[in-house]
């Protein structure tokens, strides 16, 4: 599955929380990532997030609030399996978060230090226990 | 003139011939690579000169957000594929700026100043604290511009 987020979320992206910026990558995470990444998972296919294409590009916290909510979710052995990033314009974000956002925030699911929620979303999925289960805020 | 004596001169002329072709042929391809060379450099400090003027904007008081986050995007990607060629031109490590790029987003972004104005994209006034911040943060990665141009210039 090969996902474009200029063309498929919105060409133009916000910080990391939806109380500060709409389009945010918290917004970003509820409303797309968490139920693409669930699909994928599901098809046993992998899910490839394409950053290219974007207007103005990306502030470090959307994807860091974004990838790193993912990991907190489903655990960094899942991301790493089913998730690829790509980007030619932007190698730096790659960097940032393979070196950055997957540790630090697997660490964090670790601590069970849980993530800022600062909007009501719908049911997410989180991997738990060896199965995807739904799961209510917070 | 006997027949030795004409093949030794041609010998001689022949020899002197291939000496000046493979000079010459080497002293074009020393042109050419210096040339390269010298355009890649004048990019590098264009894209300096860029980074300085960005972050005198923000010094200045006028920068609004989303100009902010385009000059960013545009000298990124410049940037990018200007490593991506010299990398290939010159085995320098295409990640070569990716801290300098991840940090200096994440000052900007993350500070409290351009998260406040950023939903209604308003002139920012940095604090003074972040005006000094971003003052070491330019003198301390200036050098990364002057390593690279020494590593084009250094290189064969």
């Amino acid at each position: 599955m090969i996902y474009n987020i200029a063309n498929s979320y919105s060409p133009m992206t916000g910080l990391r929380h939806c109380k500060i910026s709409d389009l945010s990558g918290e917004d970003f995470y509820h409303k797309q990532l968490n139920r693409l990444f669930k699909e994928a998972y599901d098809k046993k296919e992998v899910l490839t997030i394409d950053l290219d294409g974007s207007v103005g590009g990306y502030a470090p916290s959307f994807l860091d609030e974004a990838f790193g909510n993912l990991v907190y979710d489903f655990g960094f052995d899942l991301v790493k399996t089913w998730l690829e990033i790509k980007s030619e314009q932007g190698g730096q974000w790659l960097e940032m978060i393979q070196n950055g956002t997957f540790p630090d925030w697997e660490k964090r699911r670790k601590e069970k230090k849980a993530p800022t929620y600062t909007e009501e979303h719908p049911e997410r999925y989180v991997f738990a226990d060896g199965k995807m289960k739904q799961k209510k805020l917070p | 003139m006997e027949a030795a004596e004409i093949i030794a001169i041609v010998d001689i002329f022949v020899s002197a011939g291939v000496g000046i072709w493979i000079v010459k042929n080497i002293q074009k391809k020393l042109d050419n690579r210096r040339a390269i060379k010298e355009h890649f450099i004048g990019e590098i400090l264009s894209i300096r000169s860029e980074y300085r003027d960005l972050i005198l904007s923000l010094k200045s008081g006028e920068a609004k957000p989303l100009s902010i986050k385009y000059q960013l995007q545009r000298l990124s990607i410049h940037l990018n594929g200007m490593m991506g060629l010299l990398s290939h031109e010159f085995k320098i490590e295409r990640s070569f700026f990716n801290p300098y790029l991840i940090d200096l987003s994440s000052k900007i972004t993350d500070d409290k100043d351009y998260m406040e104005n950023y939903r209604d994209n308003s002139t920012i006034r940095f604090s003074d604290t972040f005006i000094y911040d971003i003052g070491n943060f330019e003198a301390e990665n200036d050098k990364l511009f002057n390593d690279l141009v020494l590593r084009i210039n250094n290189s064969k």
